[in-house]
């Protein structure tokens, strides 16, 4: 089987590589979502800490 | 071992697990599709009477079985939410529904492109192709459901509800093929005693099926550790081990 055979997979390689780069598709985005949305979370969590001792720096300085 | 049980529906102890378990699914998913995608589009001998456009199995069927498989841990992991009150469960019920929709639009897609030059038409109102349909609807209503409450505790009861009454679906899918006249062709790998498809056009798509039950793995421990972020926004080990990293 060479190159051209593949590609052209017997005139069926429209409907054969539509299929497999479109689950190529749904793979990578499935990865970059998760990946997308842990990275939001720990962002969102750092800032509430940040937020929090700040809060508790401020509380300190005006009751010394 | 229900102690480990016990442990793993701790929200910290599951977070670091799914964040150490997720390379080991990651990596050798992607080293076996990529043998699976070899094997399957050059390798494979071509088929006798649908010729090389068979070769959509080996992407189709991994995501057909994956849409099942998805709901079905959606619905015991919302049931052990339900029944057991694990908050945990609920996490990971939450965590399964987007990868279990994208996988049944990619099943319904790619079906859809493998009927043209087989059957001659893009869709048909076939039991198989309706039953994988309304896996979709579920999946969306389920997360459609879940969006519409601002109290998660509310969420997780509502929606488990849903994801229990809806596995019902699951057998009616797998099974349309036997219990009603059906354009789509019937089980070929099910069939465990006498499997219908040749060893050479086997082992690629048993590869593939393998590969896409790890890489579901690996991203559901994204998505998991994501919602146990979400849920656990004020507890106390949380902002410890931020303020350690």
């Amino acid at each position: 089987m060479n190159l051209k055979d593949v590609l052209d997979m017997g005139d069926y390689g429209v409907y054969v590589w539509s299929c497999y780069g479109l689950v190529l598709a749904v793979l990578v985005l499935n990865v970059w979502l998760g990946r997308r949305a842990l990275a939001e979370q720990v962002l969102h969590a750092k800032r509430r800490v940040q937020m929090a001792s700040s809060a508790d720096s401020l509380q300190g300085e005006s009751s010394s | 071992m229900w102690l480990w049980f016990h442990k793993l529906s701790s929200p910290p102890y599951a977070y670091r697990t799914a964040g150490l378990v997720r390379p080991w699914l990651f990596w050798p998913a992607v080293l076996l599709m990529a043998i699976g995608a070899v094997g399957g589009l050059v390798l494979a001998p071509e088929d006798y009477q649908q010729k090389d456009a068979f070769r959509i199995i080996y992407v189709h069927v991994p995501s057909a079985s994956l849409s099942l498989m998805i709901y079905t841990v959606m619905a015991v992991a919302a049931g052990v939410g339900i029944i057991w009150r694990i908050k945990l469960a609920h996490a990971v019920a939450a965590a399964c529904a987007p990868i279990g929709a994208w996988f049944t639009v990619a099943t319904l897609v790619t079906g859809s492109i493998y009927g043209k030059p087989m059957w001659g038409t893009w869709w048909e109102w076939d039991p198989r192709l309706t039953s994988e349909l309304i896996l979709l609807f579920l999946y969306l209503g389920y997360m459609a459901l879940r969006a519409s409450f601002d109290d998660t505790q509310r969420a997780d009861r509502a929606s488990a509800i849903l994801a229990i009454v809806g596995v019902v679906n699951v057998p009616i899918v797998k099974y349309s093929v036997v219990w009603w006249n059906s354009l789509h062709q019937g089980p070929s790998i099910s069939k465990l005693a006498a499997p219908s498809i040749e060893g050479s056009m086997l082992w690629p798509l048993l590869i593939m099926m393998l590969a896409f039950v790890l890489y579901f793995g690996a991203v559901l421990c994204d998505r998991l550790r994501g919602e146990i972020l979400r849920r656990e926004r004020n507890a106390s080990w949380l902002t410890e081990s931020l303020a350690r990293s």
